[in-house]
């Protein structure tokens, strides 16, 4: 579920509502593609938890997953679809705009 | 917002998780070792094309220069392999910043006008070569570069050489 921002673009979303999706999703906005060891080590995520995050992001529809090969070892690798990286994008500025309201709002007297 | 988190430790978790995955996009060398190799192969074949084909000096700056060329592509070989075994791969540097696409593009069609210029003012379309070479490799370490060393760049210089 996504709400739209104040612009009209997509603002906070369901999707990325707990932890280890917002990583899982955030890591994979900074790159075109990753393998799913990898993502879990530097996400500091347990393979239990970032198949849960994957799994949901995917029928969201804004995570594709892919099976693959490096040599004879199998590898799951994970990318964020056009949507997904939209609706991330639309979901940080959603937090980004949270956050200056949050602080002018503590420095009003 | 999330659940567990505020919205700023939201953005500070999003904002590292993202780091990390553009840090791990090439080697601090890779842009200047990779750029020279660019230019020393077309100065290479543009310098033989200058001397004359059959002169022992331009066969071997021609070689030298070829050489300089199959080490460039070997050294992108190389980084997919290193990417592909690292486990991440990196977003091309047109959708890392994608407001310098179009100026990518104007750029190159000037330093395509320059050599044309160059061939012109000369004669010899060797000078192209060199000109384009050069301008062509300066340029390649320029837009790649930003990647690891400008701020506002995904990428962070902590985490350059990561793997």
């Amino acid at each position: 579920v996504t709400s739209a921002g104040p612009d009209g673009r997509p603002g906070l979303s369901e999707a990325f509502a707990t932890t280890p999706r917002l990583k899982v999703s955030a890591f994979l906005a900074g790159c075109a593609e990753a393998d799913f060891a990898t993502i879990a080590e530097i996400c500091e995520l347990t393979p239990a938890t970032l198949s849960k995050a994957a799994t949901t992001l995917e029928n969201a529809g804004y995570l594709r997953i892919r099976k693959g090969h490096i040599g004879r070892r199998p590898r799951t690798w994970l990318s964020l679809t056009k949507a997904g990286r939209s609706a991330f994008e639309g979901h940080l500025a959603a937090l980004s705009h949270l956050t200056q309201q949050g602080q002018s709002a503590a420095g009003r007297p | 917002v999330n659940r567990d988190i505020t919205p700023q430790g939201a953005l500070q978790t999003a904002e590292s998780a993202r780091a990390a995955a553009a840090a791990r996009a090439m080697p601090a060398w890779f842009p200047a070792v990779t750029a020279a190799l660019f230019a020393a192969c077309l100065t290479g074949v543009g310098s033989a094309q200058l001397i004359g084909m059959h002169q022992v000096a331009a066969k071997v700056t021609g070689l030298a220069g070829t050489a300089c060329g199959i080490a460039f592509g070997l050294m992108y070989v190389l980084l997919v392999v290193r990417w592909k075994r690292s486990g991440v791969i990196p977003l091309p540097p047109s959708c890392a910043q994608p407001r310098n696409g179009l100026r990518d593009l104007w750029i190159f069609a000037g330093i395509l006008a320059a050599s044309a210029v160059a061939w012109a003012a000369t004669g010899y379309p060797g000078w192209a070569t060199i000109v384009f070479g050069i301008a062509e490799g300066v340029h390649h370490w320029r837009r790649i570069l930003p990647r690891l060393f400008d701020p506002a760049s995904p990428a962070t210089p902590a985490g350059r050489d990561a793997r």
